[in-house]
């Protein structure tokens, strides 16, 4: 091929090459996906992955998969936040106008005399309201007005008792312990089946996310000092179990699921520690 | 593996172009340092190209920089996988349209107009590309000339074969050149 020949051809060919697959043996964490879509990454550590991803099929797949669906959740974002413009306003304002307008046409469509409807309304309001007005106040005045002030008194007590509990009972809500462990609690027999159920998944970002739903879906949560960076090493002695593990070694025994379901692989087939085993444990800071 | 890291800082060079930063030749003549002795022609190619977009993005016009921009993301759209989703063009923002970056673009398989939006220019000028490959081709030959020594008439697009000399001149320049 000489430089009068297509250029346009010469030019594919050498993106081509640039970006043709090589085989790598690690391929980025999901982390800096995610870092990396979200402009997070340093220039240099930018470079890198993009390097990476633009020469590597399967991570680019995944980037572009990750990609669309957050431009996806940006244009149902921006959708949502769209405010009506001031012409949208004006003809909802019109139409609401129409609809009292029309209203108030059949009101009048009903009335006998349609030339003096208006008046007619209002008089009748204002009557109304006067009877209403003395409706109330003359029993309390001269009426049997003991007996009104009685029940009204009763009412009130009624209501600043309802008042007393319902503040007993927020006071309650937010005064529950962070271990505190509710009567949902998952049995070992849930985790198992849930440590099966994620086995086949080969995306640990989805496997962590299905689990995570599962423990908050029975009532699990995680105490803000429990820390997943620094892991530390524990072996099983004779006759532990998880709950006695975590009340020992956590100081808190209600956290027993969550050293299950990372030690899952080490545990025996009944789920139960194995002792002479190494285990991992996460950091806790009280 | 010294080839695919070399590709691998050509491609954050090819990158920043993509995006419409400057690149100086100074910066990409480390890449030549590297060059080894006996590099595939494809490798010399890719590297003289670059060192001639450089060459355009540092010291021609605007309106030939925004058309270098324009034509490296039309050509990069056609690398990698077609993007999955049919419409991922029109999920793109205008940010991301102006901003694009290689990974955006790859796998968009954008048509010249689209590239040429992309920059904020008339999407029907279709001579803005012709005037860009002129340019592109003549420094290219200059490039090649330049860094390998050939005559300018045994130039061809993908490099051919050089003598030993050249080779060696080529390490010389290659460490003159570097920073």
């Amino acid at each position: 091929m000489t430089h009068k020949e297509d250029f346009n051809a010469f030019m594919l060919d050498a993106v081509a090459h640039e970006t043709a697959p090589i085989e790598y043996e690690h391929h980025p964490p999901l982390d800096v996906f995610f870092n990396s879509l979200a402009e997070e990454l340093a220039p240099n550590a930018q470079s890198e992955f993009t390097a990476h991803v633009a020469t590597c099929p399967q991570c680019q797949a995944r980037w572009q998969s990750l990609n669309e669906a957050l431009q996806s959740e940006r244009e149902a974002l921006s959708s949502k936040e769209q405010v009506p413009d001031f012409a949208e306003v004006a003809r909802q304002r019109s139409e609401k106008a129409s609809w009292t307008r029309r209203a108030h046409d059949a009101t009048m469509a009903l009335l006998p005399k349609r030339e003096f409807g208006s008046i007619w309304v209002t008089a009748m309001a204002s009557v109304t309201a006067v009877i209403i007005a003395l409706a109330v106040t003359v029993p309390a005045l001269w009426g049997p007005g003991a007996a009104v002030y009685e029940s009204l008194a009763a009412l009130t007590n009624e209501v600043e008792t309802l008042q007393g509990q319902v503040g007993k009972l927020a006071q309650e809500v937010t005064t529950i312990p962070a271990n505190f462990a509710p009567s949902s609690a998952p049995s070992m027999e849930d985790l198992l089946k849930l440590v099966n159920s994620v086995q086949g998944i080969s995306d640990p970002w989805q496997r962590s996310l299905i689990i995570a739903s599962s423990l908050s879906s029975h009532g699990v949560r995680i105490p803000e000092g429990v820390g997943w960076d620094n892991l530390s090493s524990y072996t099983v002695q004779p006759g532990d179990t998880w709950e006695r593990i975590s009340d020992h070694e956590l100081s808190d025994s209600s956290l027993w699921p969550l050293l299950f379901l990372l030690n899952a692989e080490r545990s025996l087939p009944d789920g139960t520690p194995s002792p002479g085993e190494k285990i991992l444990l996460p950091s806790v800071t009280r | 593996m010294i080839r695919e890291l070399l590709r691998e800082d050509r491609l954050s060079f090819w990158d920043r172009l993509i995006q419409g930063e400057r690149v100086k030749q100074s910066e990409v003549a480390s890449i030549v340092t590297k060059l080894a002795h006996a590099a595939p022609p494809e490798e010399r190619t890719s590297c003289i190209l670059l060192l001639a977009a450089a060459r355009i993005s540092e010291e021609e016009s605007k309106t030939m920089q925004r058309n270098l921009v324009a034509a490296l993301r039309y050509w990069f759209s056609y690398a990698g996988t077609k993007s999955s989703s049919a419409d991922c063009k029109n999920l793109l923002t205008e940010s991301k349209w102006r901003d694009m970056d290689l990974l955006t673009c790859m796998g968009l398989y954008l048509s010249w107009s689209e590239a040429m939006c992309s920059v904020g220019a008339s999407g029907d000028d279709y001579t803005a590309l012709k005037r860009l490959k002129d340019t592109l081709r003549n420094k290219y030959s200059k490039e090649w000339q330049r860094t390998l020594v050939l005559p300018h008439h045994q130039i061809s697009l993908t490099g051919g074969e050089i003598n030993d000399a050249q080779r060696r001149f080529q390490c010389i320049y290659a460490r003159c050149c570097s920073p």
